[in-house]
């Protein structure tokens, strides 16, 4: 497992954001990209601005190519299919979204998978934040809503407190 | 492929006036919707879709409705992994 590149889906993008976790990605991954349909889908307000500046600063956004996405699994969603092709198209790839389905689609071709709460422990454990609850809780504040199994596990993991 | 979803329910004899029974029609749609999403049976966009939605606004019914965005099943071994592999490299790099 080489995680040598990170492809945010729009869900995984809103959700760091939203945790004003974001800008800390490329802390985690040498690599990260978008598609720019999926790019497209963010638009409230506190996911745009972080998603703006990670666009001027590291985040680039890369279509898969035509033959990968054509063999990538058969979605319903254009962009859904895009999010998939374009890890297909990067070996070592980890696809960062909190879409059930759409992950399933991705582990089933070997393509690894992060959910945003997952990615807030992996920042919190190499120390680059100083706790993941209060990432996880401004997330859940702005509407970006977790399990509550996953919420403690990444805690319990953390050895953070849950209240 | 598109499968119809039949509902069965019993009414009161004097009947439901036919605007209600259309939001009563939605209300069922819309709940069909949330529950094969939060399943894993549709992807969010598929779901938006479903509803007449854009991606944010399917995000905010989610939220409106008290469920998750993040529901996808976490692998510990994968996570395990990554963070191995993060760490490896970030060694490598100081």
């Amino acid at each position: 497992m080489e995680a040598t590149c990170a492809v945010l889906d729009a869900s995984g993008a809103i959700g760091l954001a939203k945790g004003g976790c974001l800008l800390n990605l490329p802390r985690l991954f040498p690599k990260c990209l978008m598609p720019p349909l999926a790019v497209a889908e963010v638009i409230d307000p506190v996911s745009r601005e972080a998603l703006e500046s990670a666009l001027r600063l590291w985040l680039v956004v890369e279509s898969a190519r035509t033959e990968v996405y054509n063999s990538a699994p058969p979605l319903r969603s254009v962009p859904d299919r895009h999010v998939v092709a374009l890890a297909l198209t990067h070996p070592g790839a980890v696809i960062i979204s909190g879409d059930r389905r759409l992950t399933n689609a991705a582990r089933r071709e070997g393509i690894p998978v992060l959910t945003a709460p997952d990615t807030v422990k992996l920042l919190a454990e190499q120390g680059i934040i100083a706790a993941a609850k209060p990432c996880l809780d401004l997330m859940t504040e702005l509407g970006f809503g977790m399990r509550a199994d996953e919420y403690a596990a990444v805690l319990k993991a953390l050895g953070e407190p849950l209240d | 492929m598109t499968r119809t979803i039949t509902v069965d329910l019993w009414v009161p004899d004097e009947g439901v006036p036919e605007p209600t029974w259309l939001r009563a029609a939605a209300a069922a749609k819309e709940a069909a919707v949330l529950y094969l999403q939060q399943e894993g049976e549709l992807t969010i966009r598929e779901a938006a879709m479903e509803l007449g939605l854009n991606y944010q606004g399917y995000l905010d019914l989610l939220a409106e409705k008290r469920l998750p965005v993040s529901n996808a099943d976490s692998d510990p071994e994968t996570v395990a992994m990554i963070s191995e592999a993060i760490s490896r490299r970030r060694i490598e790099a100081a």
